[in-house]
């Protein structure tokens, strides 16, 4: 009797041990693949062609229109040249032309921030409210060789980042 | 007793654990199956996205453009200092085509051209480098099982010098 007692005992321990490392198991695995899911959806929205010469455009109109764009940048290491954050409708550029691309393309912000400080362009981005595709788009910057980077970030959450030097 | 087998709570254990995995990794793999299927499909349209976006985008950016020609409907003449290059977007039901210059992109069944723009807005005012006006380029690419544009969109400045002609559309 007294073993059998023990077994029955000895069982429903054995079943919330195996629950719990199976349920564990299964929620770390759906976890990793959520993730991985996501970053493969997401990471086709990023430095598409389109958006990049867009991006390039944007930014040859920025440097002819505001001569001043590289001393504002060294100074701050980040700027947003769109008024308030995800809303691009009031602009620091006197640039028609600028403005036109913006109203068409629906953009939400335009950075602008030095290439080698990736540390600020992060905190910058995750300390304000930035859309979740920008932080996670952030996360992929790295320090660059070059001066400076503008980054783009499109009403369909298109993003995408040019390199350039002064 | 215990040597006969296993009890009912064992085997209805065993059952909920097993059916819980199997209903999970059943799930995991009709997302693979589903990620595989549409991944070539989506890789190959985003590469011809970028061929044809690099084929019109290299011609004009950054180039002074001297003339923009409406030819008709379905197609532009955009000249700059590099010459003369047609753009042409042929609508049929199963010959959906995008030409620019010699480049032909010709999309596949299923590939959808949606309704595109070539148009021109007038700036309020004259921008730096003259520009007075802007060419908006957009054309809506898109395949019936995959989210997402994989068509060609370009914003081209034009001088003030730039000469338009055959009446073309403003946007």
């Amino acid at each position: 009797m007294k073993n059998i007692r023990k077994k029955k005992g000895y069982m429903l321990v054995e079943t919330l041990i195996v629950s719990v490392t199976v349920t564990s198991i299964l929620i770390y695995l759906y976890s990793q693949f959520t993730n991985v899911q996501t970053f493969y959806n997401e990471v086709y929205k990023y430095n598409n062609v389109n958006e990049l010469y867009l991006t390039g455009t944007i930014k040859n109109l920025i440097i002819s229109n505001e001569p001043n764009i590289y001393e504002k940048i060294d100074s701050n290491n980040f700027i947003n040249i769109c008024n308030s954050v995800n809303n691009c409708s009031t602009i620091n550029v006197n640039s028609p032309a600028l403005k036109e691309i913006i109203s068409h393309y629906k953009v939400k912000n335009i950075i602008l921030a030095s290439a080698n400080k990736s540390d600020v362009i992060k905190e910058q981005i995750n300390s304000k409210s930035y859309s979740s595709q920008m932080k996670e788009f952030s996360k992929l910057i790295a320090d660059q060789k070059k001066d400076y980077r503008i980054i783009v970030e499109f009403d369909d959450s298109g993003i995408a980042t040019v390199l350039f030097d002064k | 007793m215990n040597k006969k087998g296993f009890t009912i709570i064992e085997l209805v254990t065993a059952l909920t654990l097993a059916t819980v995995i199997m209903i999970f990794l059943f799930n995991l793999v009709f997302i693979l199956k589903d990620v595989y299927m549409s991944s070539e499909k989506k890789a190959t349209m985003l590469v011809e996205q970028a061929a044809i976006s690099e084929e019109v985008n290299s011609f004009v950016y950054g180039k002074k453009i001297t003339s923009v020609e409406k030819i008709d409907d379905n197609s532009i003449d955009i000249t700059t200092s590099d010459g003369t290059k047609r753009l042409k977007i042929t609508k049929q039901n199963s010959n959906n085509r995008i030409e620019f210059g010699n480049y032909l992109y010709k999309l596949d069944t299923g590939v959808n051209i949606g309704t595109y723009k070539i148009c021109y807005k007038n700036l309020s005012s004259v921008d730096a480098n003259n520009y007075n006006r802007i060419l908006f380029i957009d054309i809506p690419i898109t395949y019936k099982d995959i989210k997402g544009n994989y068509g060609l969109k370009t914003a081209v400045p034009l001088e003030n010098s730039t000469i338009l002609k055959g009446s073309l559309n403003l946007c």
